[in-house]
C-alpha cells in the first residue's frame, strides 16, 4: 500500500510526511503538487494507492475537483480520501461529503499530529 | 516493479474531472476559524490562486524561480521599503492591499505576501509554536512556499491580541471586485471575477471568504474601440504581461517591443499610439524618441511615457510626448489618456 499526499505547499507536504514518518508508518509515500499531477500519479499507481491525503485549494485542478472526478472513475472511486484543508467551515465540509459520500475524513489545518494519525489509522494496511 | 503495467487513460481521467467539476458550483471556498491562522491559510491559498490565474505560472516551490518572480515583483512595485516591515506595517499594508480592487494592488499584495513569507518564516515558526515543527532542517524553513499563512498568522495573532481588535473589517465583500478591466487574462479564456474578503468578528473570530464567479455579467464586456494599434515598448516582461491583456481587453490591438531598437522595427506596423518605458537595454526610451522621428510617419505617433521613475516631467517638453505616467499604472487613468489621443 502507498499513501498519496496532494498539496501545493511544499512545507505542508513536508510537515505531513514528517508526522507520518515519525509515527513510524512503513507505507511508501507519493506526492503531487496539484490535482493534475495527482491524476498522473494515480493513472500509474492506482492499484497500489490505499489512501489519499488531499488539500482543497490548489492551482490547476483543486482537491475537490479531483475528488469529484475520482468518484466517477470505477478504478479510483474506492480509494479512501481524507481532505486536509485550511477550511473548517460547515459549508465546505458539507460540500466535500456531498461530492464524496464515502469521504474517509476531513482534517482542518493546522491539525495536531495525533489527529492526523487517528484519521489515517483505520486505512493503513 | 513500481507502478502499474496497465495505467489508466490519463486524458479520459482529466475529461471526467473536468466534466464533474463543471457540474458543481465549486468556485467558492470559505474559511472560518477561531484563529488568525485560518485567515492566513486562506489568504495564502487565495494569493496562489490569483497568482496562477494572472500569470499562468504555478506558484512554484522551486526556490530559484520563486526568487526570480519575487525580484520581478518587488522591483516592479518598488516596495523596497518592505525591508523595514514589522508586524504592524505588514498588517496595515495587507489591509490596504485587500481594500483595493486594482490589479496593481493585488500584485502588491502578492509581492508582500511572498516576500514576508520568506523573510519572517523562521520567526513565525517560533511565534506560532507550530506543534510539530522541531525544525532542525534549515531547508525546510527556507522552503517556506505556501506558508505565508504561517507568517501572517504569527503577525496577526500578535497584532490582534495586542491591540484587542474588536471589530475589524478588512474589506467589505462587495468592495473587492475585479473585472476584466483590470487586464487580467484568465488562462482558459473565460472571464472571471475574483472576490476576496476578510473580516474579523468580535475579537476572536476571523472569517475569510473567497469566491470566483464564473462569468462576468453581460454588459461589462470591454467597450469596442475599433482596432487601433498600440505599441508597448518595455523591457520588463512582467509589466508587458500585465498591460498587454489589459489593452486587449479594451479592444486594442497590441504590438510589443522589449527595447527601443525592437520598437523602431515595430513602427512598420504603423501603431496609432506608443506606450514607452524609459530605462531599457540596447536603445532606451530617450534614444527611441529621437530615432522614431527619423522613421517615416514616426513623428505623428503620440507617445505616452510609462515608467517607474518619478520626477521627469520635463520630458513632456520633448516633441511627441503627450503624457508622462508613473508605474504602477492605474488602468482607468491610462485608458483615459489613450482615448484622448486615439
Amino acid at each position: 500500500m502507498k499513501i498519496l499526499v496532494v498539496d501545493d505547499s511544499l512545507l505542508d507536504r513536508k510537515l505531513l510526511i514528517r508526522v507520518l514518518m515519525k509515527s513510524g508508518i512503513s507505507q511508501e509515500i507519493l506526492q503531487a503538487e496539484d490535482g493534475e499531477q495527482a491524476m498522473e500519479v494515480l493513472a500509474v499507481n492506482y492499484k497500489d494507492i490505499g489512501l489519499i491525503l488531499l488539500d482543497w485549494q490548489m492551482p490547476k485542478v483543486s482537491g475537490i475537483e479531483l475528488m469529484a472526478g475520482m468518484v466517477k472513475i470505477p478504478e479510483l472511486s474506492s480509494i479512501p480520501i481524507i481532505m486536509v484543508t485550511a477550511s473548517g467551515s460547515d459549508e465546505n465540509k458539507r460540500m466535500a461529503r456531498q461530492v464524496n459520500p464515502k469521504l474517509a475524513g476531513y482534517l482542518v489545518k493546522p491539525y495536531k499530529p495525533e489527529e492526523l494519525m487517528a484519521a489515517i489509522k483505520p486505512y493503513l494496511k | 516493479m513500481d507502478g502499474n503495467p496497465n495505467p489508466l487513460d490519463l486524458n479520459k481521467m482529466k475529461d471526467i474531472v473536468r466534466q464533474e467539476s463543471a457540474k458543481m458550483n465549486l468556485r467558492s471556498f470559505s474559511v472560518e476559524g477561531e484563529s488568525a491562522f485560518t485567515l492566513a491559510l486562506a489568504l495564502s491559498a487565495a494569493v496562489k490562486k490569483i497568482f496562477y490565474e494572472k500569470s499562468g505560472t504555478v506558484f512554484s516551490n522551486e526556490p530559484k524561480l520563486e526568487k526570480k518572480l519575487i525580484t520581478q515583483f518587488v522591483h516592479r512595485m518598488r516596495v523596497d521599503a518592505m525591508e523595514k516591515f514589522n508586524a504592524t506595517t505588514a498588517f496595515s499594508v495587507v489591509q490596504f492591499a485587500a481594500n483595493d480592487e486594482t490589479l496593481e494592488k493585488q500584485a502588491y499584495l502578492i509581492t508582500l505576501v511572498v516576500y514576508l513569507e520568506q523573510k519572517f518564516l523562521p520567526e513565525f515558526l517560533r511565534l506560532l509554536q507550530y506543534p510539530y515543527i522541531d525544525s532542525d532542517d534549515e531547508t525546510e524553513v527556507k522552503d517556506g512556499c505556501g506558508t505565508l499563512c504561517n507568517l501572517i498568522a504569527g503577525q496577526y495573532k500578535r497584532e490582534i491580541t495586542a491591540l484587542g481588535y474588536k471589530d475589524l473589517m478588512m474589506s467589505p465583500f462587495e468592495n473587492y471586485i475585479n473585472t476584466a478591466a483590470d487586464g487580467v487574462g484568465i488562462p482558459n479564456g473565460a472571464t472571471e471575477k475574483f472576490e476576496l474578503s476578510f473580516e474579523v468578528e468580535g475579537s476572536k473570530r476571523l472569517v475569510v471568504e473567497m469566491m470566483t464567479l464564473s462569468m462576468l455579467p453581460k454588459g461589462s464586456s470591454p467597450a469596442k474601440t475599433g482596432t487601433k494599434k498600440i505599441l508597448v515598448i518595455d523591457d520588463d516582461p512582467t509589466f508587458v504581461k500585465t498591460i498587454e491583456p489589459f489593452l486587449r481587453s479594451q479592444g486594442f490591438e497590441v504590438i510589443v517591443a522589449y527595447d527601443g531598437r525592437e520598437g523602431i522595427a515595430q513602427l512598420k506596423e504603423k501603431p496609432n499610439l506608443i506606450i514607452l518605458d524609459l530605462q531599457m537595454p540596447n536603445m532606451d526610451g530617450y534614444e527611441f524618441i529621437t530615432a522614431m522621428k527619423e522613421v517615416q510617419g514616426g513623428k505623428q505617433i503620440p507617445v505616452i511615457i510609462l515608467t517607474a521613475k518619478a520626477g521627469l516631467s520635463d520630458i513632456l517638453k520633448m516633441e511627441g510626448i503627450r503624457e508622462y505616467m508613473i508605474k504602477p499604472f492605474q488602468p482607468d487613468a491610462l485608458l483615459k489618456s489613450i482615448q484622448r489621443y486615439i
